[in-house]
C-alpha cells in the first residue's frame, strides 16, 4: 500500500489519513454556524395554520365571584406541563371600593380615612416571581427602609394560611420623612399551584391601622380554585 | 522502511508528538472537568459546557477555588475543551506521523488511535451542530416546531402572507452581544433597526403599577403595563429545576423611514402566555416578541392519545406514551406512531424522546434532538474494539508460538 502512495509522490498511508483527520477537525473548527439574523417562510397549512402558536397553553379556569371581581393566572415558569391555573374568589370588605382591573387582570380596591387613602391589589404571577425574600425586600426599599440579607428577610415574615394554602405576611412600616407620614406595606405571599398570589395594601402607617382588620377579612374570604396541587413557600421558615 | 522523521519537511512538527505534550494536556483537561464540576453548583450545566468545555479558552471565576470576599467575581483565562481536545489531536497525529512505523503488526494500536480520533472528532460535530429543543402538544392537538428552551430569539413575525408567515429572527448572541458594547443591530434581513437597552439573562416580570420606584424604559406596548426585573440565573444545584426567563427592552426604528417606534419590553413571560406586541415598519405588521429559540418542521405532529399510567395505587410510572400521527405533506406521509418511554421516534433526522406529560394525561412533551455526528460514537467505539481484538489476538499468538518453543 505505502507502494502505491510513493509511486503518487504523497506521503505513505499513516501520513496521509493523519493529515487528513487534522484537515477535517480544522474545517470542522472552521464551519461555525452563522445564524445570528435568519428569515425563513412557515407554510400556512391546515396542520400549521392550527399549530403556529407557542407551547400549548394550559386549560384555563376562570369564574366570577359574587361582586364581579375576576382573577386570571398567568401560567409557570416551567413551559412543559403546566399546571391548571387557579381561580380566585373574595369577599370585598364594605368600605372599600373595587377598582377596573389592569395588566394581568389584578384587583384592585381603594379605601380612604381621615388620615389619608390607601389601597389594596391582588395579583398572580407565574411560578415564585422571584421569590419571598426578593419581594420584601423589594417592598422594603418602597418604604424606606433598608433591605436584609435573605434568611433574615424570610424570617422577618409571619407565616399565615389562606384558604388552606400556606403563606407569609410582611408588615413594614417606613419613616416619617419630613411633613410627608410614615408609609406601610402590608403584603400576604401565597404560593397555589404553579403560581404565586400578592396581596399588597400600601397607604399611610395610620390609616391602615384601621384598615388591617379589612384585610384580614379579605384574606380569609379567598378562595383559590383550579391548580393541580398546593406547594410549600420556598425557605419557609 | 525507512522512519518519517528522517523526513526533512516533517522534522519541524516533531515537538508536536511529545509524550511529555500529551501528559501536560492529559493533566490539564483532568483539571479543566474539575474546574467545571465546580462551577455547576452555581450554574446551569448549559452554561458550564459553553463557557468551559465547548470554546477555546475557558473564562474560570476564581470564586470556585477561592473566598468570594478575596476575588470577587473575578476570572482568569485558561485552555478550554476545545483547545485542549484539538492540541490532543495534532498531538495524537503528530506521534502518529512522526514514530509510527506501518505493519500488520501495529495495525491494531493504529485502529485505537484512530478510533480516539473519531470520538474527538464526534464531540466536535456534537458541540458544533447538534441541536435539542422541546416539543409540547396537547392531547387532540398538534405542533410544527421545538423550541430550545436554553436560549431565545428575538422575532418579527410578518402574518400578511397568504401561503405562509415570514419570521425575522435576531440569534440571542447577537442581542447581548448589542447590549454589551451599545452597538444597534442592524441588518437587510430586519425591518427595523434594533437598540438592545438591556438583555436579561433571567427576569422576574411584575406589574408597572406595582413598582412605582422603579424607572420604567418602555415607551410602547406591553412594557407599559409591566416591569422586567433582573434575577441571577438558575442554578444547576436550583432544587425546583426552574428555568431562566430572559427579558429585554429593545429600541426600534424603522429602517426604511428612519422612524423611531418606540422602546418594548420582550420577555418570554409574556411570549409563553401568547401576548406579544405589534409594530409597524416598512409598510407592513409584525408581531414582536422574545420567545425561546425555535426550530419549525417541515411535517406536524399530531397527539392523538396520551397515556400517564402509573402501577395501581401509587405514584410510581408505568408507562408514559403517546400516540402520535405524522403528517409530512413534502415527504407525503400520513401514519401514526407510538412514542414511549426507551422507545423513540426517528423522523426525518430528528429522534423524538418521551420527555414528560401533564399528571391528567392534557399535554404531552418530547425532547426533540437533531445531531448529525450521532453514528460517531458508535464507529469509533467499534473501531477500538476491533483494534483491541487485532491488537491483543496478535500478541497472544506471538507469546504462544514463543511458548512452544524449545
Amino acid at each position: 500500500m505505502n507502494c502505491f502512495y510513493r509511486r503518487l509522490g504523497l506521503p505513505d498511508a499513516t501520513t496521509s489519513s493523519s493529515a487528513l483527520v487534522i484537515m477535517l477537525t480544522a474545517m470542522t473548527i472552521g464551519c461555525e454556524r452563522s445564524d445570528d439574523v435568519r428569515v425563513y417562510q412557515v407554510p400556512k397549512t391546515p396542520e400549521t395554520s392550527q399549530t403556529d402558536q407557542p407551547i400549548a397553553k394550559p386549560r384555563e379556569e376562570t369564574s366570577g365571584n359574587s361582586n364581579g371581581g375576576q382573577l386570571d393566572a398567568a401560567r409557570s415558569a416551567q413551559p412543559a406541563a403546566t399546571p391548571a391555573t387557579p381561580s380566585i374568589h373574595y369577599i370585598v370588605p364594605e368600605n372599600w371600593t373595587e377598582q377596573p382591573g389592569d395588566g394581568m387582570r389584578t384587583a384592585a380596591f381603594t379605601f380612604e380615612g381621615d388620615l389619608g387613602s390607601g389601597q389594596v391589589t391582588l395579583i398572580v404571577l407565574p411560578g415564585q416571581a422571584g421569590g419571598p425574600a426578593a419581594n420584601i425586600n423589594r417592598w422594603r426599599g418602597q418604604v424606606g427602609l433598608e433591605p436584609l440579607p435573605e434568611q433574615t428577610a424570610f424570617e422577618s415574615a409571619t407565616q399565615i394560611t389562606v384558604d388552606g394554602q400556606p403563606g407569609l405576611l410582611v408588615d413594614l412600616t417606613g419613616a416619617e420623612i419630613s411633613d410627608q407620614p410614615a408609609q406601610r406595606i402590608v403584603a400576604a405571599i401565597v404560593m397555589h399551584g404553579g403560581s404565586t398570589l400578592f396581596v399588597k395594601m400600601t397607604g399611610p402607617a395610620e390609616l391602615l391601622e384601621v384598615e388591617t382588620e379589612a384585610l384580614n377579612q379579605l384574606l380569609e374570604s379567598l378562595r383559590l380554585t383550579g391548580a393541580d396541587q398546593p406547594q410549600q413557600p420556598d425557605d419557609s421558615p | 522502511m525507512r522512519p518519517l522523521a528522517e523526513n526533512r519537511y516533517l522534522r519541524p512538527i516533531a515537538w508536536l508528538a511529545s509524550l511529555k505534550l500529551a501528559v501536560v494536556l492529559f493533566g490539564l483537561s483532568i483539571v479543566l472537568v474539575f474546574l467545571g464540576t465546580l462551577a455547576q453548583v452555581d450554574q446551569g450545566i448549559w452554561a458550564v459546557m459553553d463557557q468551559y468545555f465547548r470554546t477555546l479558552i475557558a473564562q474560570v471565576e476564581l470564586n470556585l477555588l477561592l473566598p468570594t470576599g478575596w476575588v470577587g467575581r473575578a476570572t482568569v483565562p485558561f485552555p478550554g475543551g476545545w483547545l485542549l481536545g484539538g492540541l490532543l489531536m495534532i498531538n495524537l497525529a503528530a506521534a502518529m506521523i512522526v514514530r509510527f512505523r506501518w505493519s500488520w503488526r501495529k495495525s491494531g494500536l493504529l485502529l485505537i488511535h484512530l478510533g480516539l480520533a473519531v470520538l474527538l472528532l464526534g464531540e466536535l460535530v456534537t458541540g458544533l451542530y447538534a441541536e435539542e429543543a422541546q416539543m409540547t402538544i396537547p392531547e387532540g392537538g398538534s405542533s410544527n416546531f421545538a423550541e430550545d428552551i436554553r436560549e431565545v430569539e428575538l422575532a418579527l413575525v410578518d402574518r400578511s402572507g397568504r401561503l405562509a408567515d415570514e419570521h425575522h429572527v435576531v440569534s440571542q448572541r447577537l442581542l447581548r452581544r448589542a447590549a454589551s458594547n451599545n452597538r444597534a443591530i442592524e441588518d437587510a434581513q430586519l425591518p427595523v433597526r434594533v437598540e438592545v437597552l438591556r438583555f436579561m439573562s433571567n427576569s422576574i416580570l411584575t406589574s408597572a403599577t406595582m413598582s412605582e420606584s422603579w424607572i420604567n424604559p418602555a415607551t410602547r406596548g406591553l412594557g407599559r403595563r409591566f416591569l422586567a426585573v433582573q434575577r441571577d440565573p438558575v442554578a444547576a444545584a436550583d432544587t425546583d429545576q426552574t428555568i431562566d426567563m430572559p427579558a429585554a427592552y429593545v429600541e426600534l426604528i424603522d429602517r426604511q423611514s428612519g422612524r423611531a417606534l418606540g422602546t418594548y419590553l420582550v420577555t418570554t413571560w409574556l411570549s409563553n402566555r401568547d401576548m406579544t406586541d405589534t409594530i409597524e415598519a416598512g409598510g407592513k405588521r409584525y408581531e414582536l416578541s422574545l420567545r425561546f429559540r425555535r426550530a419549525y418542521k417541515p411535517y406536524a405532529l399530531h397527539a392523538v392519545q396520551i397515556d400517564n399510567d402509573h402501577y395501581v395505587g401509587t405514584n410510581i410510572p408505568r408507562n408514559f406514551s403517546t400516540r402520535v400521527r405524522v403528517v409530512d405533506r413534502l415527504r407525503g406521509q400520513d401514519r401514526q406512531f407510538v412514542i414511549r418511554m426507551n422507545q423513540p421516534l426517528r423522523y426525518a433526522g430528528d429522534t423524538y424522546y418521551q420527555s414528560q406529560m401533564a399528571v391528567d394525561e392534557s399535554t404531552t412533551t418530547f425532547q426533540v434532538v437533531r445531531n448529525p455526528g450521532w453514528l460517531l460514537p458508535y464507529i469509533a467505539c467499534i473501531v477500538m474494539t476491533v483494534g483491541m481484538i487485532i491488537q491483543f489476538a496478535g500478541s497472544f499468538w506471538r507469546f504462544s508460538a514463543r511458548a512452544g518453543e524449545p
